[in-house]
């Protein structure tokens, strides 16, 4: 017989045979979206792009989630710009098999320096 | 020892198993933990609105968020993944969300005020550290 390892939320009962997977905290016959890596990088952009990159030394191409800190203090993800000031400062996210690329675009005033917090998952894509 | 708990998917033996994606769990890999989730209304009354949601973590936490951009109220809710843009012949609308440390912020700004934006939310424990 399999074994399975279940929590269900407060107020669920767990051996009821009824739940949904929201119902439980955790469910071992499902599979998570497990964080193989994770960290900070930084970098000055000076260009339209300025490339950030990152060896992930996956072997494939991994399923990356990523959010980057503007000099005007605030977070934004991917596809996004800052959130204040020079609205043509954007940035994006791409991966290939070997690396991550953080691209960002300078728009119209001075170079800066992003930190992006990036988050690479086990599913390849 | 370090002690881990580890379960294999269907067919694998967890004893042999060796790369991440061989396990349903294990807990020598991070998950994202949720914080919070829930709608907020952002009411566009002119060409650019925000809506706050205040998580109180004292961080900038891992976060996701999608909004129902419209033309047409008949559509139903068809939900996007911020940021993004809608555009179509008269009408261009740019939705996207920030954080910090204290807030979610979430903006709208378009051509065209047409109303009120939802946008639903998930906030998670996991610390950016930004």
């Amino acid at each position: 017989m399999s074994q399975v390892i279940k929590v269900s939320k407060q107020g669920k009962d767990v051996l009821s045979g009824t739940l949904t997977p929201n119902d439980y905290i955790f469910d071992s016959t499902l599979n998570t979206f497990k964080i193989v890596s994770s960290g900070t990088i930084s970098g000055t952009v000076s260009g339209d792009p300025s490339t950030l990159q990152l060896a992930h030394n996956q072997g494939t191409i991994p399923a990356v989630y990523a959010f980057a800190k503007f000099p005007d203090g605030y977070v934004s993800m991917p596809g996004g710009l800052s959130r204040t000031g020079d609205a043509n400062r954007w940035w994006k996210v791409e991966m290939d098999a070997t690396n991550v690329y953080f691209d960002f675009y300078k728009g119209t005033t001075a170079n800066y320096n992003p930190v992006v917090s990036y988050y690479i998952f086990e599913a390849p894509l | 020892m370090t002690q881990v708990i580890r379960v294999s998917k269907a067919g694998v033996n967890v004893g042999t198993a060796s790369v991440a994606n061989d396990f349903n769990y294990a807990s020598d890999y991070n998950t994202l933990k949720y914080h919070s989730s829930g709608t907020i209304n952002v009411v566009c009354a002119g060409t650019t609105a925000e809506g706050t949601v205040t998580h109180s973590l004292g961080y900038t936490p891992f976060f996701s968020s999608y909004s129902w951009v419209y033309d047409d109220p008949s559509e139903g809710a068809v939900y996007s993944m911020c940021p993004q843009v809608f555009v179509d012949a008269f009408y261009w609308t740019f939705v996207n969300t920030f954080a910090d440390a204290n807030k979610l912020y979430f903006q709208v700004v378009t051509n065209s005020a047409v109303g009120t934006f939802p946008f639903k939310y998930f906030i998670f424990r996991n610390n950016l550290g930004l």
